[in-house]
Parts: C-alpha cells; sequence; structure tokens
C-alpha cells in the first residue's frame, strides 16, 4: 500500500517527524553499509525495478510498487535505503508530496520488513514459495493500509485551530472514517492483486535463481 | 512512468534563463516557495504563488498542457483528503487541493529546470552514501526501461493482457521475474566494471556552476515570495 499523500495536507510537526524517523536510520544504516559497495547496484537496480513497476497498468486505480518483493530480497536494512530512494524519485515527478518522502519511506520500508520477517518464519512452517511469498506480501501490505489509516489519524488537529489560532475544539480535521473508507478497500484489492504478483515472481526466481532468495 | 524520462529530456535539452541559473538557487527558491506553500492559510496567496510559478514554468519553455495533465495525478489524491476534510470546513479541502496543485508545480519546476545528476550531486554532498544509490537508480531507471519497453511490446503481440485475469497476472509476474534476472546480472556486471575503474565510494560531477545576477533575482523572488506568505499570515 502506497498512498499518494500531497503536500500541505499532514501537519508540519508530522511529517518532519517522518523525515526525522527515516533519515535518522538512513544516517545509522549509512554507517553500516556504505563498505557494502557490492550491493549499490543490486539495490539501485530493485529500485529502479520498483519505480518500472509502478507504470505496468493492471487495470485498476492502483498499481503494484514490488516493495514486499523487495523486502525479501533485500533484506530489513536495504529495504529501507531502496524504500527512500524510491519514495524521492517518485516525489520527484509530483507522486506523492516532497514533504510525505519520509512518511511515505516508513511506510514502504514496513511492508518490506514484515514481508521479510514472515517470509523467513512462514519458510520454516512450508516448502511452497508462492503461499509463503503470496501470504507474507498480503499481511504486510495490509498492515501498511492500517498504518496509513493510523498516520491520518494522528494527523487530525482541530480544524478551527488550524484556521485560526484562538478557537478549540474537538473535530476532526481529516475523517478518518471517511477516509478509509476509500482507501481500504482499493487498498486490499491492491494487495490482493500485488501479493499473487509476488507470489508468481518468488516462485520465478526460486525456478531459476534460487541462490538470490533468502 | 514516463513522466520522468521528459523531465529528465526537458532538464538537460532546453536552454533558458531559468534552466542557466545554479542549483543552489534554484534549490533556494523551491524550498521558500515549498515553505510559504506549506505554511500559509491563504487562497489569494495560493493563486497568486501558482501564477508566478505558472509564468516561471513558461518562460523556462516547458509543455504547460502537459504538466497540467500530470497535476491530475496528485490532484487526484489531494480530492480524496479533500472529501474526508468536507465535514469539518469549506475552505480546508480547498485549501488542501491548491497546496498540492502549488507544490507539485513547484516540484516539477525544479527538477524539469535542473538534471537530476546536479540535484543528486548537490544531495550526495550531505550523504554521499544516499547520493550514491540515488544515481545509480536513476542511471539503471533508464536502462531497464527501453528493456521492459521492448518486452511489453513483443509480449503484447503474444496476449500479455489476456480475458483470463490470472493468466494476465501470470504473465506480468512472467515479465517482472524476466526483467529482475536481466537486471541482476546487469548489476553483477556494473558492479565488476566500477571495480575495474578504481571505484571508491564516490561519484564525481565535474561541471562547474557560476553564481550569477540571475541566480541572486532567483533568491531574491523565493525569499519575497516566502515574506509575502509571513504578511498574509502562517499556521503550523
Amino acid at each position: 500500500m502506497h498512498i499518494h499523500i500531497p503536500d500541505g495536507v499532514l501537519p508540519v510537526w508530522l511529517w518532519l517527524s517522518g523525515y526525522g524517523i527515516s533519515l535518522g536510520l538512513l544516517l545509522l544504516l549509512s554507517f553500516k553499509l556504505k563498505n557494502d559497495w557490492k550491493s549499490l547496484p543490486k539495490v539501485s537496480m530493485i529500485s529502479a525495478l520498483m519505480l518500472i513497476s509502478m507504470s505496468i497498468p493492471l487495470g485498476i486505480p492502483t498499481h503494484i510498487n514490488l516493495s514486499t518483493l523487495s523486502g525479501i530480497l533485500l533484506g530489513p536494512y536495504w529495504s529501507l535505503v531502496s524504500s527512500f530512494v524510491v519514495n524521492l524519485l517518485l516525489a520527484s515527478m509530483g507522486h506523492g508530496g516532497i514533504t510525505i518522502v519520509g512518511l511515505n519511506t516508513i511506510v514502504v520500508w514496513s511492508e518490506a520488513l514484515a514481508s521479510y520477517f514472515l517470509f523467513s518464519f512462514f519458510k520454516k512452517l512450508m516448502k511452497n514459495y508462492f503461499v509463503i511469498s503470496s501470504i507474507s506480501s498480503f499481511i504486510a501490505l495490509t498492515l501498511s493500509i492500517g498504518l496509513v489509516v493510523s498516520i491520518v489519524a494522528i494527523s487530525n488537529v482541530n480544524p478551527a485551530e488550524f484556521l485560526h489560532h484562538h478557537v478549540h475544539q474537538t473535530k476532526e480535521r481529516i475523517s478518518v472514517i471517511t477516509f478509509a473508507s476509500i482507501v481500504t478497500p482499493i487498498g486490499l484489492y491492491g494487495a490482493f492483486i500485488e501479493s499473487i504478483i509476488t507470489g508468481m515472481i518468488v516462485s520465478y526466481i526460486r525456478r531459476t535463481k534460487p541462490n538470490l532468495l533468502p | 512512468m514516463s513522466e520522468i524520462f521528459l523531465i529528465d529530456y526537458f532538464s538537460t535539452s532546453k536552454k533558458t534563463f531559468y534552466h542557466s541559473a545554479t542549483t543552489f538557487s534554484k534549490l533556494i527558491f523551491f524550498l521558500c516557495v515549498l515553505f510559504s506553500i506549506l505554511l500559509t492559510q491563504s487562497l489569494i496567496f495560493l493563486s497568486l504563488t501558482i501564477t508566478i510559478l505558472l509564468a516561471l514554468i513558461k518562460i523556462s519553455d516547458l509543455p504547460l498542457t502537459k504538466i497540467l495533465k500530470w497535476a491530475l495525478y496528485p490532484t487526484f489524491f489531494a480530492s480524496i483528503f479533500a472529501i474526508s476534510q468536507l465535514s469539518s470546513s469549506s475552505l480546508l479541502p480547498l485549501l488542501s487541493i491548491l497546496k498540492g496543485f502549488s507544490s507539485f508545480l513547484s516540484v516539477i519546476l525544479l527538477f524539469s529546470t535542473t538534471p537530476y545528476t546536479k540535484i543528486f550531486y548537490f544531495l550526495s554532498k550531505f550523504s554521499g552514501f544516499l547520493g550514491n544509490v540515488l544515481f545509480l537508480t536513476y542511471r539503471f531507471f533508464f536502462v531497464l526501461l527501453n528493456d521492459v519497453e521492448n518486452r511489453i511490446r513483443s509480449l503484447k503481440v503474444r496476449g500479455l493482457y489476456s480475458a483470463n485475469k490470472l493468466q494476465t497476472l501470470k504473465n506480468i509476474s512472467n515479465l517482472i521475474g524476466h526483467v529482475f534476472l536481466n537486471s541482476i546480472e546487469i548489476s553483477e556486471k556494473f558492479y565488476n566494471s566500477l571495480m575495474i575503474r578504481g571505484f571508491k565510494g564516490k561519484f564525481y560531477h565535474l561541471e562547474k556552476e557560476s553564481f550569477g545576477l540571475k541566480d541572486l533575482a532567483i533568491i531574491f523572488l523565493g525569499l519575497g515570495i516566502l515574506a509575502l506568505s509571513g504578511v498574509v499570515g502562517w499556521t503550523l
């Protein structure tokens, strides 16, 4: 699930926190990964593939983003780098606000992270790579829908306070129920399609180059 | 995703007043405009900023109709939020849509007039590690785009999009799997060629930019917009 939140919708403190968390994590990781030059082309190639896969039409108002596949293939560390780079490049063409890159990085990374750990867990239980990667992918994407709705929910500040400094009311700025009712069905449909595609790609890689899988 | 291809083309092929300004001045202008858009609560100010940005897009010889067509995408997503805000205020949804639209124009103006490589080089001064990944992703994007387009063209003839939806998904998965394996091979070759050429974890950008009067004008215009938004009123 990757929602293209435009600039100016979320409060400044929230998107600044998103940048703070993602850039802080990237800074910590850069000390660990900066000499791993061998992974650099592979990570960049998978990031480029993620960008391109988003342009493949599925006939529905959503697209695949291969974040769960990148999580399985790149692991928890490099998938954060890949998520940030993809979101920054997407923002450069208006797919999501430039201020939301930090938050979107966290959302996309959460998908990669969850799918990586779920895939590793299910791999111990069964041998069918299509099933385990599809289930891991679907659970990870569903969790990220929850994360996006949670981000919107915590973004709520008093609308009157937002427009006039001294008025205090308790009304929601963004109706979470309306937002969730629009986004959840589209997100779940997209998650279903993406998890099947991820399962098929992982099966394909398993058949042709199994050493690339964890 | 053809936008990235065209944005790259516009930024490298055109030679207008705005294109020839330094990356630094355009980034300062972009940040000033972005912050003023984010902080303002004035519809008049946003309309004025949009007018200035559209004028700059026109001066920079960028295709206005195409850019306005691209703007439908962020405007669509802004409208999802706008619908969710209808119950709280009648002004807030309109502000959200105008903010989404104006920030999109500022982003497109920056990236369509400044080559990606220059922006990545600028960012690599803060983090060489991220600069490297950004630069390589950008490079590989065009390598893969060509490959994917050729494969899609040939697969369409053989029924990529079948009436059977499951078969279509299978075809798309095989396509991505194929491209993925090919991309891994390319990345391995690329790594080997980097090592042979003595790569030490850093890419260099040799072109020097000279700061001039036009850069000062661009920076002052940005600061002026930021100051005006302060006069109109900010809200965090």
